[in-house]
């Protein structure tokens, strides 16, 4: 007994409740009451605070695992509390009888465990018995070793069943129980014997007819009081069947097991909530399961993670329901080691066709999901490969069909895939010539790979699907097997529109530098005016794409005079002729005043053309220009040099481009230009410097040789003038005289520049210069001579010695003489001749000189030889006269 | 040496004509005979051949040298006279002696005698 005091609850107790206490004593002592039965506090909380609130309670067997020794044990007990009211009437404890009843509890249930035992073998023996399970019964009377056995028994064993009714000896009995299983019989026996209680044991044994049957011995040993074993009755089972049975069921389960162990899945009972019951030894391997144990009774969703866990879960849930479940899913193996799984679930139905168990067999597909994701990876990249490229792409069949174009395929030709497909691709987009022909297959390039199985590629028109055509690059490659045989073809085609555009673009702008260029470089050599002009003009033409072209420029001619000239390009110049040259008018103004570039796309629509008289646009006949586009070219200077006029009769044929190139252009000539007429005036000075050196070269030796002549004259004047029959005041005075005739010939000859020489002024000059004022009585007439300056020296010598002969013999030696000089030029004959008569009149009476001198010899043989003519002189009384008759002399 | 000889003269300047052939007679020679012309000078060798020859070199803008192969064919020995200083003659007439105006009746023996010498 105890008593709880206080809202502690304090714990006071009696002797007889320290056994109750056990090791809990004495700590156990004033403590709270609850605490000391801190493990059974839930089972005792209601009681005490039932008795606290002042109601008793009685309890008769109360169960409770108390850990009082040490460990938890089983207790019964039977108390009664009763609650102690205080002065207050309130409650202040209670009071507590309590006695342990565990053991009484546990003796009544071994009696009732046996009576149930014993009713459940009687129960079973009544079974077996009814089911002629039976097939025997003995009575072994222990001390006396006597069997007593009933007929069946007997029949059994094999033995006389009148022995069995007197007494067998163990070894009797056992005499026809099968060798190998006697020494396992006695030996269960023995432990039956000293141990006592029921006994079992399965053995064959010999029946009469020889075969040996499997039984089973079903029997007590009875002790007596002081343990010795007295009887062992017993009754013999039939178990031949269940043996059979057995060995089936373990043949079955070794070909289960068999074939789970062929099986390369995972093999997994499960009971109906999903817990996991076995593992196949192949599963455990697939899984990395070490052990069995540590995967048993895991509930197998837990296996799976995530949307997997719900796969899982709905598959068990539909093999429940008796059907199938099937997912595919990612779970880690034990060690972790991702696999993907192919798993099915299926229930395992009972004898009554329900399910009792679930089978749930995964297959490691780690390998085909692999194989599956890299050939899906490999289809992603071929396809994002194929379908980003930007050259189309066609496969083809055997057939040269189209079984395959990727997207830029599609974009190239302008149909889907789907319409490609099927059908020889030449068909659709190469099946015409740009001229409309068609375009047999058999001569196409592309579809030549795959007969040639060599790969070609050029260049190709394809059809577009509103019938034009476009350009494209392609490459047709066959596809071979692998013995080489061509089973299809490739083919990579793209679009070259552009590159062909661009290719021209380049082409057009690479003829353009190289005309700019040539151009350039002929008009910086070229120094001739004209000719550069020209070359200026035609690669206008070049370079516009002009019909016609003309450059109008200022030049000077030889004189220094100003004027306009122009080259034409493109049109004849006989077209030109007759137009006048191009005025200031409001279309050719800015042009010619060097302001700006004029470029019209239709000239006929500018509001500046056709306001002037008299054509009022342009002159009936000119080339018809549309499109117009002019340059002015203008000098360093700033002066402006002329203009560049292009012509096209379409409109709008002129680009900024042009208009560019062509200020390029008239740069260049302007320079050039520049040049030329530099280089052209450069050249007139050093031709000018030139000849001006020549003429003084030849004029220096010009002058040698005159003066060397003039020396030579002198010196045979003064031969002649000095001679020793002539006295020497008379020579001096003669020669003077000759010098001076000399002289004035020069003088005459050096006024006319050493040309040519009028006769009439050699003749006046002469007579002028020996004669003094008597020459006013000379008259000379006669038509213009022009004569050289060597004749002119002659005659004038000629003439002095007639005048001085006059002088002083003749008409001028006196006061009234006179002289007539006249001549004439007759043109009768090949040759004209002049005629000249000197005649004097009015002098003293004229005799024949007797001794012929230097005058005579001058004029008789000189001037005769000079103008290889007739000279005569007759000394007629009445005057001289000297006649000449000669060709005219030559200039 | 030049006495009693004949002598061509080819000048188509009388006045140095006449001093030239006084020269040469008073030098000795026999027969002076004068051509002012080369064509004059050509008919004047059809008819005879001179001992010696004073030929000008420039006779009205002509040269002298078809006068002077003739001589030189018939080795008659002769003289350019000049008043060109600077006179080029033709490689086969570089040697001829050449006298320039104005010359002194020496000047005119000695080119003589050498264009003799040369013969």
């Amino acid at each position: 007994m105890f008593v709880l005091w206080g809202t502690q609850r304090t714990l006071l107790y009696n002797d007889a409740y320290r056994e109750i206490l056990a090791d809990k004593h004495p700590a156990a002592m004033g403590r709270d009451f609850l605490d000391v039965w801190q493990e059974i506090r839930d089972d005792l909380l209601p009681f005490v605070e039932q008795a606290y609130r002042g109601e008793p309670v009685q309890m008769d067997d109360i169960e409770l695992w108390m850990e009082r020794k040490g460990y938890r044990e089983e207790a019964h007990f039977a108390f009664s509390y009763t609650p102690v009211r205080g002065e207050t009437g309130a409650v202040d404890g209670f009071f507590c009888a309590c006695q342990e009843i565990t053991r009484q509890v546990a003796a009544e249930r071994l009696l009732r465990e046996s009576e149930e035992r014993a009713k459940a073998n009687a129960d079973r023996v009544r079974l077996a018995l009814d089911a002629g399970a039976i097939i025997g019964t003995w009575f072994w009377d222990l001390p006396s070793d006597s069997f007593t056995v009933d007929e069946q028994f007997a029949n059994a064993f094999g033995i006389d069943p009148s022995l069995g009714r007197t007494g067998l000896s163990l070894e009797q009995v056992i005499a026809t129980v099968h060798p190998d299983d006697r020494s396992g019989l006695l030996a269960a026996i023995d432990t039956a014997t000293e141990r006592g209680g029921p006994y079992a044991h399965q053995y064959r044994v010999c029946r009469a007819d020889g075969q040996y049957h499997w039984i089973e011995a079903n029997g007590r040993v009875d002790k007596g009081a002081d343990g010795t074993p007295l009887s062992f009755p017993g009754v013999l089972l039939d178990v031949e069947e269940r043996r059979r049975t057995e060995t089936a069921l373990r043949a079955s389960e070794e070909f289960n097991r068999r074939v789970l162990g062929s099986s390369a899945d995972c093999i997994k009972v499960l009971d109906l909530d999903g817990f996991l019951e076995f593992m196949s030894d192949i599963g455990m391997g697939i899984m990395e399961v070490d052990d069995l144990e540590r995967v048993r009774g895991a509930f197998w969703p837990d296996f799976w993670e995530g949307a997997e866990k719900a796969k899982a879960t709905s598959a068990m849930d539909e093999a429940k329901r008796g059907g199938t479940g099937r997912f595919q899913g990612f779970a880690t193996t034990m060690k972790g080691s991702p696999r993907w799984w192919d798993v099915v679930v299926t229930p395992i139905n009972n004898a009554a066709g329900q399910p009792e168990k679930l089978l749930s067999v995964s297959r490691d597909i780690t390998a085909t999901m692999e194989a599956q994701a890299t050939l899906r990876e490999t289809t992603r990249r071929l396809d994002a490969i194929l379908n980003n490229t930007r050259e189309a792409v066609f496969l083809m069949d055997h057939r040269q069909y189209c079984v395959y174009a990727n997207a830029a395929a599609e974009k190239l030709t302008g149909y889907r895939a789907e319409e490609l497909q099927g059908r020889p691709l030449h068909d659709v987009v190469h099946h015409k010539r740009p001229d409309g022909t068609h375009y047999p297959i058999e001569e196409c390039p592309i579809d030549r790979a795959f007969p040639a199985r060599a790969q070609m590629s050029g260049e190709e028109l394809f059809v577009a699907r509103d019938g034009s055509f476009y350009p494209v690059g392609f490459t047709a490659s066959p596809v071979l097997d692998e013995s080489g045989s061509p089973v299809g073809t490739v083919i990579e085609a793209r679009n070259i529109a552009e590159d062909k555009a661009r290719d021209n673009a380049l082409q057009e702008q690479k003829r353009t530098l190289e005309t700019l260029n040539r151009t350039g470089s002929a008009v910086a050599a070229e120094l001739d005016l004209e000719r550069l002009v020209q070359t200026v003009t035609d690669a206008g033409v070049a370079l516009t794409g002009a019909q016609f072209a003309a450059f109008f420029y200022n030049a000077q001619n030889d004189a220094g005079k100003a004027l306009m000239l122009y080259t034409l390009s493109g049109t004849d110049r006989s077209q030109f002729e007759s137009f006048g040259m191009p005025r200031a008018t409001e279309v050719f103004r800015p042009t010619f005043d060097g302001d700006k570039v004029l470029r019209s796309d239709d000239i006929l629509a500018d509001p500046r053309y056709g306001k002037n008289a008299p054509h009022q646009g342009m002159p009936h006949g000119h080339p018809p220009v549309r499109s117009y586009l002019a340059v002015p070219v203008t000098s360093r200077s700033g002066e402006v040099i002329g203009g560049l006029f292009f012509g096209h009769s379409d409109p709008g044929q002129f680009s900024e481009n042009h208009e560019t190139l062509m200020l390029g252009i008239a740069g260049q000539a302007a320079i050039a230009m520049d040049n030329a007429r530099l280089y052209r005036e450069a050249q007139l000075e050093i031709e000018q410097r030139r000849k001006a050196e020549e003429r003084q070269r030849l004029l220096i030796n010009e002058l040698n040789h005159r003066v060397k002549n003039t020396l030579a004259i002198v010196q045979s004047l003064a031969q002649q003038s000095f001679k020793r029959d002539v006295p020497s005041d008379a020579a001096r005075a003669n020669f003077s005289a000759r010098l001076s005739a000399l002289s004035a010939a020069h003088s005459l000859l050096t006024r006319r520049h050493w040309e040519k020489a009028l006769l009439s002024e050699i003749i006046f000059s002469s007579v002028q210069a020996t004669a003094g004022a008597a020459s006013a009585r000379v008259t000379s007439e006669g038509p213009e001579v022009i004569v050289s300056p060597q004749t002119a020296v002659s005659i004038a010598m000629a003439i002095h010695e007639l005048s001085t002969n006059a002088i002083k013999y003749g008409a001028l030696s006196n006061a009234v003489g006179s002289i007539a000089v006249r001549w004439e030029v007759s043109k009768n004959g090949d040759r004209p001749r002049l005629r000249l008569d000197w005649k004097e009149i009015g002098g003293p009476a004229v005799t024949a000189p007797t001794h012929k001198g230097f005058g005579t010899r001058m004029i008789e043989q000189g001037l005769a030889v000079e103008l290889q003519g007739q000279v005569s002189l007759e000394f007629a009384p009445q005057g001289l006269h000297c006649a000449i008759d000669a060709p005219l002399p030559e200039a | 040496m030049i006495d009693g000889t004949s002598i061509l003269i080819l000048e188509d300047e009388p006045l140095v004509a006449f001093a030239l052939e006084d020269m040469l007679l008073d030098l000795g020679s026999r027969d002076v005979r004068l051509a002012t012309t080369i064509a004059e000078a050509m008919r004047l060798l059809d008819k005879y051949t001179p001992d010696f020859a004073v030929l000008d070199v420039n006779i009205r803008g002509e040269r002298s040298y078809g006068v002077a192969a003739e001589l030189s064919r018939r080795e008659v020995p002769f003289v350019f006279a000049t008043g060109y200083g600077d006179a080029e003659h033709p490689e086969t007439l570089k040697a001829v002696p050449t006298v320039t105006k104005p010359y002194s009746p020496e000047d005119l023996k000695s080119a003589l005698a050498a264009a003799a010498g040369l013969v």
